[in-house]
């Protein structure tokens, strides 16, 4: 093997690095593998099973939990991006709006606040206000905290966008709307795609602020692994969790493809 | 009806274009001039010498600070972009990367209204102009930057504007393509019989394709001219120093007869100049080209002695920099001829000759 | 009318965050200076009994004494963010560097492989190690298996597994902005180190570390606002023995119904992460004016 010739090079950092990644990883193999235990066991091997599987399939508060888990998600989804797809835009293409730094600082500001802070903060303003919608009010907390995760890769996406493009548009007849419908939506649509992936997998995954919100009845599926893992560990948790995981890894997968396809 | 031939196809009235900021930037200061009808019109300049700034106001991306814009004689300051019969060449070509070729040219004929086969029809001719047609189906993305420009140009021209901008249009290509590319637009602009505005910062792209030009400067049009009047003729320093190559010199009139005056460059130099109407009395700047000065061998009674200091050999041409006697410097430009053999070297001692009607005296 | 134009794209948003999010935490900050009704909520009067309980401990006869107990718990949040936010620079630099210096194509993939754990759920991230660490996990498992040890040793329901816990959850957010930083770093920059007499470490010291700072410190600034008001880590790993600063606010607002306490803890730990939010405003300000290393 030829040795390398990068200047940068360092030794030790690629097995260093190696296992990093090994470090990152194994946790999460582990979950997988045992959940296809089929013993009660959720750390000692005893052969291959789909029965964990099919119990939490046939458990009626885990379906609940997760149909609860999957309208949050959706509708919050929604709501998110399509107000981060606005905000977006007049951030980055609206001339006479004033204070633009204010209002980039306001959508970001979920991000700066740390989550149980957020969470309790949330709870005390429904519970001061008497708001009481059921689901309602976990879509409503999981729609703020998404907005910055569904505004970042919109705006980076607008901002890589070459202005020129809108302005041969204007150039070339179009007016403002047919500029907007169709240059810039078909030129932004993967930002807007990665970007409501995201608010779905962070609000899919939320925990804290869904515990801390949610009433007796709107339970999601991580407050229902959660309540599962105080009891005890079974495998029967590795099953849910592992879909939780394949979910998650599928649609940070997806976004990444998307977002490199539509490189300029 | 009003002959549109006659009437100036731009015509700009006192425009000031300033951004906002402390203090205000003035991009472009009280500006007025007019582009004829079917004429290649370039504005030359540095980069920040306000020349896109008005290229952009014409086409509307940018609005007036204060002043007019006529398109042949009709008032256009406050149309937005879409409604002026005004397209543009952009620098970095700006075809939708999401549309193929023939889609970003029939792009401007569908926002008009064209029905679909019609635009398609159009474009698809267009593109032929060109010579594009057969990359149709494309995406801009897989063409060449040449052929991009062609794009480019084909999808400005498809909605047969009154007038084109091209924002230095060749500036992304290399140098052989850029050659034919001037050519080829000076062909399209003879075959459409539409007015060009060319925008650019190499002089050579003006003088070779123009027939007129604007140097501007600092946010002012410093001359408009044809292209060898502005190289024989600059009006004053900056268009001198600008286009080509120039030796300056600060001097007085000592005394004048008919139209040859003589001025005191130095304490012992004098040179004679042509000149058209009487100079001023004061300080005056005198200009000629290193290509008009001969070098010689042996003195006459017209001549300058002078030491060659330093000679650069440029291929066709070598620029010999010599300090005169008691004088400033002054670099000769020869022609290199048969062996490309130097007429001098370092060190030698020279003779330089000055025709009177090479020498121009400029505005202050 | 043009107004409203010029806001109806920006409005949504921010009124949503302005309602939900903003208004909320101005209410907490209200709440935390009135009484608490002992059947949850709070009495409409002035009070700063929730900060002064910090500190204090009123006993039986209504005397004030000092009582460490609360401030330990603040303490020892901070420490364990701290120790984390350590932690993950050490491990996070040296890998920020190797994806770095790969090919492109290369690099895409391994940032996508740091960032999809990042992007799973922060419960599984965490019961995972539950398997790892208990007495019956892996480590256990093995280390039993090899004779090393005769019995298990435990390691779950530690301070080190809620920070080992906190490494692995947080990690990514430090390597990703270390690694933004050195992507853009010339690599002539190293050359001309290196051609200036400067050693493999010595370049690194002197020129990538230096220069890569920005990112060092946006890493650690993402990595401790987390740390500091983590709850699923503590709450699993720790097994709520070593009680911090996340738990001890939802305990507040779940069993206790003490909201005024609750409320002026997150008072607190949002005045912490602002002080870390200006230290890095400085620093990225400071940035690169030292003339001299």
């Amino acid at each position: 093997m030829p040795k390398s010739r990068d200047i940068r090079a360092l030794p030790g950092l690629k097995w260093f690095s190696l296992g990093f990644f090994v470090y990152l990883y194994l946790p999460l193999l582990i979950l997988v593998i045992f959940s296809f235990n089929a013993t009660k066991s959720a750390t000692v091997w005893g052969g291959f099973s789909l029965d964990w599987y099919a119990k939490a399939l046939a458990n009626d508060d885990i379906r609940r939990a997760a149909w609860n888990s999957l309208v949050i998600a959706t509708t919050a989804t929604v709501f998110s991006t399509t107000m981060a797809t606005m905000a977006a835009l007049s951030l980055t293409r609206n001339k006479s709006l004033p204070r633009k730094p204010l209002f980039n600082g306001m959508l970001l500001l979920p991000l700066m606040v740390p989550e149980i802070v957020t969470a309790v903060a949330t709870l005390t303003l429904f519970a001061t206000i008497g708001l009481s919608l059921g689901l309602g009010n976990i879509i409503i907390a999981h729609t703020v905290f998404c907005i910055p995760f569904a505004y970042l890769p919109i705006r980076a996406r607008l901002q890589g966008m070459d202005e020129s493009l809108e302005t041969a548009a204007r150039d070339l007849y179009a007016s403002k709307w047919a500029t907007l419908r169709f240059v810039t939506l078909p030129l932004l649509a993967p930002g807007i795609v990665s970007g409501a992936m995201l608010a779905f997998i962070i609000s899919i995954d939320d925990f804290i602020i869904t515990l801390m919100v949610a009433e007796a009845g709107s339970t999601t599926l991580p407050i229902y692994i959660y309540s599962l893992v105080r009891i005890g560990i079974t495998p029967e948790v590795n099953a849910v969790s592992t879909v939780l995981l394949i979910i998650s890894i599928f649609f940070v997968t997806l976004s990444y493809l998307v977002e490199k396809r539509g490189k300029f | 009806m009003r002959d549109e031939s006659l009437t100036p196809a731009i015509q700009a009235i006192d425009i000031c274009k300033s951004y906002p900021g402390s203090p205000p930037v003035e991009a472009l200061k009280n500006e007025s001039l007019s582009i004829n009808d079917n004429e290649f019109f370039t504005l030359l300049g540095p980069s920040g010498c306000g020349k896109t700034t008005l290229l952009r106001l014409i086409a509307g991306f940018e609005d007036l600070t204060s002043g007019e814009l006529r398109l042949y004689g009709e008032d256009i300051s406050s149309m937005p972009p879409e409604k002026r019969p005004i397209n543009t060449v952009f620098q970095h070509y700006a075809l939708f990367p999401h549309m193929t070729v023939v889609e970003n040219v029939a792009f401007g004929l569908r926002r008009r209204g064209t029905d679909v086969s019609q635009a398609q029809k159009t474009a698809l001719e267009m593109l032929d102009l060109v010579q594009m047609s057969q990359f149709a189906n494309r995406r801009p993305s897989q063409l060449s930057g040449g052929q991009q420009q062609r794009v480019s140009l084909a999808r400005a021209l498809a909605p047969h504007p009154k007038v084109l901008l091209l924002d230095e249009p060749l500036s992304a290509l290399d140098l052989k393509l850029r050659q034919s590319m001037r050519t080829e637009l000076k062909r399209l602009q003879r075959e459409t019989g539409i007015t060009f505005v060319f925008v650019t910062h190499d002089q050579e792209e003006a003088l070779s394709m123009s027939d007129r030009i604007a140097v501007m400067s600092a946010g002012r049009v410093q001359q408009i001219a044809s292209p060898s009047e502005i190289y024989e003729q600059p009006r004053n320093r900056f268009v001198a120093d600008f286009i080509g190559d120039a030796n300056f010199f600060q001097g007085k009139v000592t005394h004048q007869n008919g139209n040859t005056a003589r001025f005191r460059i130095s304490p012992e130099i004098e040179i004679a100049a042509r000149t058209e109407n009487t100079p001023p009395a004061g300080d005056v700047t005198l200009f000629v080209r290193p290509e008009k000065l001969d070098l010689l061998t042996s003195a006459t009674s017209e001549t300058l002695p002078g030491d060659v200091r330093e000679i650069s050999y440029l291929g066709n041409t070598t620029d010999y920099a010599i300090d005169l006697r008691n004088g400033p410097s002054i670099v000769v430009r020869s022609e290199n001829h048969h062996n490309g053999d130097a007429l001098a070297l370092p060190g030698d001692a020279v003779h330089v000759g000055i025709d009177p009607s090479a020498v121009r005296v400029l505005e202050a | 009318m043009q107004r409203i134009r010029t806001f109806a794209g920006i409005a949504p948003a921010t009124i949503m965050v302005v309602c939900f999010m903003l208004l909320p935490i101005l209410i907490i900050v209200v709440y935390s200076f009135l009484e608490k009704n002992p059947y949850g909520g709070v009495r409409p009067e002035l009070s700063f009994e929730a900060y002064s309980r910090l500190l204090l401990e009123r006993d039986f006869d209504d005397n004030l004494s000092f009582n460490p107990s609360y401030l330990l718990i603040l303490f020892r949040s901070i420490w364990v963010a701290a120790v984390s936010v350590a932690a993950c620079v050490l491990i996070g630099f040296p890998v920020a560097y190797y994806i770095a210096m790969q090919p492109a194509e290369r690099r895409n993939l391994l940032i996508l492989l740091i960032t999809i754990p990042f992007w799973t759920n922060l419960l599984i991230r965490t019961y995972c190690w539950i398997l790892v660490l208990r007495d019956t996990g892996l480590i256990n498992e093995m280390l039993l298996s090899l004779g090393v040890i005769q019995s298990p040793i435990p390691l779950l329901y530690t301070e080190g597994a809620i920070i080992l816990g906190l490494i692995y959850t947080y990690v990514p957010f430090m390597v990703l902005p270390i690694y933004a930083s050195l992507e853009r770093l010339d690599v002539r920059l190293i050359e001309a180190s290196r051609d200036l007499y400067a050693s493999r470490i010595g370049a690194l010291r002197h020129v990538v570390v230096p220069l890569s700072l920005p990112g060092i410190v946006a890493g650690s600034i993402l990595v401790f606002i987390p740390c500091l008001g983590a709850f699923i880590a503590p709450e699993l790993l720790g097994g709520g023995k070593n009680l911090m600063l996340g738990s001890l606010v939802q305990l507040q607002f779940s069993t206790s119904r003490d909201w005024p306490f609750g409320s002026a803890l997150s008072v607190v730990i949002m005045i912490v992460v602002m002080l870390a939010l200006l230290f890095y405003a400085r620093n990225a300000r400071n940035s690169g004016t030292e003339l001299v290393h």
